[in-house]
């Protein structure tokens, strides 16, 4: 509860009479000194419930979302509701506060149109109420909570092909090349040592006798080739604006390369460089869905390629993917990283995020240095700049279509 | 504009009440009743200098005059008048003495609290007006309440205070001056 305005003259006007009653020693003064404070004393009530609530659309970033909430207010005195948005959401009809002087039964309704513009999952079930006196004496906060929910993804680039990489690796783009692992198929490939684990029926018997030692069939498993996709969420890729930084981009870009490879049948994984989240390379729109809601959920945090690289490096050997890191070098420096992977023989390509750089041109120019520097280290990895403020479909054609 | 010219109206009427107590108080033996209708003057002055018509000086100037009358029945004041009797100024004393003992009669405690409660209206919809055009909001409803409210209290507050005739104790009466005051001061410290 606030003392107001209001409340604080009353009180004085009550204090100045009452003053000069005790002064004049008269009762009179003192009796109408009481009055300023019956305007005090009328009782302001006022209760508030949740008849209905719902939103409608805004599942991606920018798509405009209807919200419509019913209250019922019953009591005397002025009432301010306001539906608390967070804030990465830009209004753009009506309004998420209402006022109404309440007197008996009221019918309050909010009703706006808003878009977000960050993923993420929100949770929009505050209604922040100021519950005032009839004569502005008096001001109590209430919050009340609704179930009201909205999961907001990155809008999806749809690519539509991809062009062969030349790198140092036999075939780096994993369009073409063949899982490592998988299930096996019917083609020869060669025959090796047995390992515990190794189906019975894969046994060379003659192999076996001709080298006394059990050796196995190896066949072409089916299915393409793996895409690992390393996106760097470390605290300098949040430098820019809450709405469009580089981890957002890198997010986007992320998605839609997961989409592309998914929809052709490659097995893809997620590897969150900042936050150790990993998540094994798999086929299937299920597999889609996973890293999507892993990509919504991602905030920054602290960890070097190197980590990462220590972490996944078995995985890595097994499966041999096609490594894209989508980070700021000049940032993360994932030198030893790219070596030890192409001396793994897998093919690495870096997607190297750029984004204005502010400050005096010494400053600038000097920062640019560095980073060209960085950049002459990763030259062993296909490398694409690509500036974060340009839209992701030129960078998608660019890069990968 | 509407509230200012209700207050520009309220003050005027309170201006005309208070005159008419003071024209009928030991005050017009020292100033003319008609030289205190230039008070009139006061609440536009106030409008043009962005203040409230119904300011708390102009308040206070009425509340004054009202209560002069208040003095003749005032042990304080003819304690003064002793005092003044006792260091020498002895015809002053007896002047003013003969002055206010003409006037020894129960004063109006209804035009007292009728210029309190037109002062607590206009501070209250002055304060009002800047509120609800930041919410949006009409000033008819409280303007009207506020109104209902103001007038149910110059009716029915006499009725209250009459409890005081029918014998309240002034002890208990005393007890609850003492608690206004400690909330007044709890509330206005906060």
């Amino acid at each position: 509860m606030k003392v107001r305005k209001v409340t604080s003259i009353l009180i004085k006007t009550s204090l100045f009479l009452l003053g000069w009653g005790i002064l004049a020693t008269s009762f009179e003064l003192v009796a109408v000194s009481i009055i300023p404070l019956l305007f005090l004393a009328i009782p302001h009530f006022i209760t508030v419930n949740v008849e209905r609530a719902r939103i409608t659309g805004g599942s991606y970033i920018g798509e405009e979302f209807e919200t419509e909430i019913d209250l019922r207010a019953t009591g005397f005195g002025i009432l301010k509701a306001m539906h608390k948005l967070p804030e990465h959401f830009e209004l753009v009809e009506g309004s998420n506060a209402i006022a109404t002087f309440v007197l008996g039964r009221n019918d309050v309704k909010i009703r706006y149109k808003a878009k977000p513009m960050r993923r993420g999952n929100y949770k929009l079930d505050r209604i922040v109420l100021e519950l005032e006196h009839p004569f502005l004496a008096w001001k109590t906060d209430k919050e009340l909570r609704v179930e009201l929910e909205l999961e907001v993804k990155q809008r999806l680039r749809r690519i539509t092909r991809v062009e062969t990489l030349r790198g140092i690796a036999r075939s780096p783009m994993p369009d073409v090349d063949i899982s490592k692992i998988g299930v096996p198929g019917t083609d020869f490939r060669e025959i090796r040592d047995y390992v515990a684990g190794d189906p019975m029926k894969f046994i060379n018997w003659k192999a076996t006798a001709r080298r006394n030692k059990l050796m196995v069939n190896q066949y072409e498993v089916e299915g393409k080739k793996a895409v690992w996709i390393f996106v760097d969420a470390n605290h300098y890729m949040t430098f820019g604006k809450s709405v469009r930084n580089y981890l957002e981009c890198a997010i986007e870009i992320a998605n839609a390369l997961t989409y592309y490879f998914v929809s052709r049948g490659h097995k893809v994984g997620l590897y969150v460089v900042g936050r150790g989240i990993c998540l094994y390379p798999d086929v299937g729109k299920r597999q889609f869905k996973r890293i999507s809601e892993e990509l919504m959920r991602i905030e920054a945090g602290e960890e070097s390629f190197d980590q990462a690289f220590e972490k996944c490096k078995k995985l890595l050997a097994i499966y041999k993917p096609l490594i894209i890191l989508i980070t700021r070098p000049e940032y993360s420096k994932p030198v030893r990283f790219v070596s030890e992977v192409i001396k793994a023989k897998i093919p690495v390509q870096i997607i190297a995020l750029k984004g204005k750089i502010y400050g005096d041109e010494f400053a600038v120019s000097l920062f640019e240095i560095l980073r060209r520097y960085t950049l002459k280290s990763l030259r062993r990895a296909n490398l694409i700049e690509w500036d974060i403020d340009k839209p992701i479909r030129q960078l998608m054609v660019r890069v990968i279509g | 504009m509407r509230i200012r010219i209700l207050n520009i109206v309220l003050a005027e009427l309170a201006i005309f009440i208070a005159v008419g107590i003071a024209e009928a108080s030991p005050l017009s033996m020292f100033i003319p009743a008609r030289y205190l209708y230039f008070l009139a003057i006061l609440p536009p002055v106030f409008l043009l200098l962005k203040r409230n018509p119904f300011d708390f000086p102009l308040f206070a100037i009425l509340i004054v005059m009202a209560s002069v009358k208040v003095l003749a029945n005032s042990e304080m004041f003819y304690s003064i008048l002793d005092t003044i009797y006792f260091f020498g100024f002895r015809g002053l004393a007896e002047h003013l003495n003969s002055i206010f003992s003409a006037y020894r009669s129960s004063p109006n405690i209804s035009a007292l609290s009728a210029i309190v409660i037109l002062y607590v209206i206009a501070q209250i919809s002055w304060a009002m007006e800047e509120r609800l055009k930041k919410l949006g909001l009409g000033f008819g409803y409280p303007l009207v309440i506020l109104g209902i409210v103001g007038f149910a209290i110059y009716l029915f507050y006499p009725l209250i205070l009459s409890f005081h005739a029918y014998g309240v104790p002034l002890l208990f009466m005393g007890l609850i001056g003492v608690t206004s005051i400690l909330i007044a001061i709890y509330l206005l410290a906060s």
